[in-house]
């Protein structure tokens, strides 16, 4: 078996280790569908942190989202949404072989998650120039309470900042993806990596859809 | 159909060989694409005209399906798990299982603390009522009361109607975890 390969031509792409170009796209893939499993899981805790605030302090929390503008919100998500279909095009690009297309979608998703974390960083330096800062940094300690919007907002800025931090490595992936597409790395033999990294950046995007309304839209 | 991939690498168990689910030879049309994001979009309008209802606590309903729907559409065609290996499906589905597990537990606790009558049922709420010193419940009824939402600078500017106290007597608010006595 280990050698049955050596009756074919060996595929270009094909690692030492693996047996056929099958059973290594599988594993890559599997091993891809397994790490996103473990971000659900990770992110599930800071979901479960806002449901608990939710459940014992409803009249802060309706109260403390105001304080946030849905509209740079719903821009985001336009935004993301955007580059979760160029970077699904990306995909189809690289599957059909066309290395322009690829590379103008992988540029257009790029640009996108640049927009977002432009916006992020508004957002952000807004509610630092009003004083509002996660945990007892909130404010004057005099608007600090039990239950008080200082909780909110410390799950608000480490649910955002942690979806931020998954951008901008999603930011640096999909630009390496540019590169080695610029090299002709990519085609309908050889497109997992670009697959993965598509994989990835849906994730972020499927992220970002539950915390829009979760923190922006819930009144 | 199978005619896309130029690879006919057949697979062998045994010496016999056996058919390989090639997930990698779909490819989606273009309008399909096209298509989702428009259904994603739309959705998003619909959410957000939805919490413009004023529904008070009840609007996580209606937001929470309109996301998992998305989320269903991103899931299925953009991250192509529809034609994907289905043990990919179980990976994914085995995940939701665990988080509602974890979400079911939590909830199972909380939601039934009041049930449990007496002694240590809310010992939690009680401490935290016992915490709370009157900066405290002046300031939680300053802040639902005001109308912060429009001015958030309202609150750190001029803190109206404050009797000027001294900081020092306020406690650390949520952060440092309940005392027993």
């Amino acid at each position: 078996m280990a050698h049955a390969h050596a009756h074919d031509d060996h595929p270009k792409h094909l690692a030492h280790h693996f047996d056929m170009m099958d059973q290594q796209v599988a594993s890559a893939k599997l091993g891809m569908w397994v790490f996103l499993g473990t971000e659900i899981l990770m992110f599930s805790g800071l979901f479960l942190g806002y449901a608990f605030l939710r459940y014992m302090y409803p009249d802060m929390l309706l109260k403390a989202h105001e304080l946030l503008d849905w509209r740079l919100g719903a821009f985001n998500t336009v935004v993301l949404i955007t580059s979760s279909l160029t970077m699904a095009l990306a995909v189809r690009a690289a599957q059909l072989g066309d290395k322009k297309q690829l590379k103008t979608q992988l540029l257009i998703t790029i640009v996108c998650a640049l927009i977002f974390m432009v916006v992020k960083y508004f957002e952000y330096t807004g509610k630092f120039a009003h004083g509002i800062f996660p945990g007892r940094y909130y404010m004057e300690a005099s608007d600090q309470f039990l239950g008080g919007p200082q909780m909110f907002f410390g799950l608000y800025f480490t649910m955002t900042g942690l979806h931020g931090v998954h951008v901008l490595i999603g930011i640096g992936v999909i630009a390496w993806m540019y590169i080695r597409a610029g090299r002709d790395e990519f085609g309908p033999d050889n497109y997992t990596a670009v697959e993965n990294t598509g994989l990835y950046w849906h994730l972020v995007d499927l992220v970002w859809i539950f915390l829009f309304p979760l923190l922006y839209l819930v009144k | 159909m199978a005619s896309t991939t130029s690879t006919t690498s057949k697979t062998y168990i045994h010496g016999e060989p056996v058919p390989t689910p090639d997930a990698h030879a779909h490819v989606t049309p273009l309008k399909t694409y096209l298509g989702i994001f428009g259904a994603l979009m739309f959705l998003t309008v619909l959410t957000v005209l939805v919490s413009f209802m004023d529904m008070g606590p009840y609007g996580i309903y209606p937001a929470m399906m309109v996301a998992v729907v998305k989320a269903a559409l991103v899931i299925g065609y953009f991250m192509h798990l529809k034609w994907d290996d289905r043990f990919h499906s179980f990976v994914f589905l085995g995940t939701i299982l665990f988080v509602a597990i974890f979400f079911a537990l939590t909830f199972a606790d909380l939601t039934t603390r009041d049930l449990m009558q007496g002694q240590w049922a809310n010992d939690v709420l009680q401490e935290e009522r016992i915490r709370a010193t009157p900066e405290m419940l002046e300031a939680r009824e300053r802040f639902l009361s005001g109308s912060h939402g429009e001015t958030p600078a309202d609150g750190a500017v001029a803190p109206q109607g404050t009797t000027a106290q001294p900081p020092a007597t306020t406690a650390p608010a949520t952060d440092a975890p309940v005392q027993g006595q």
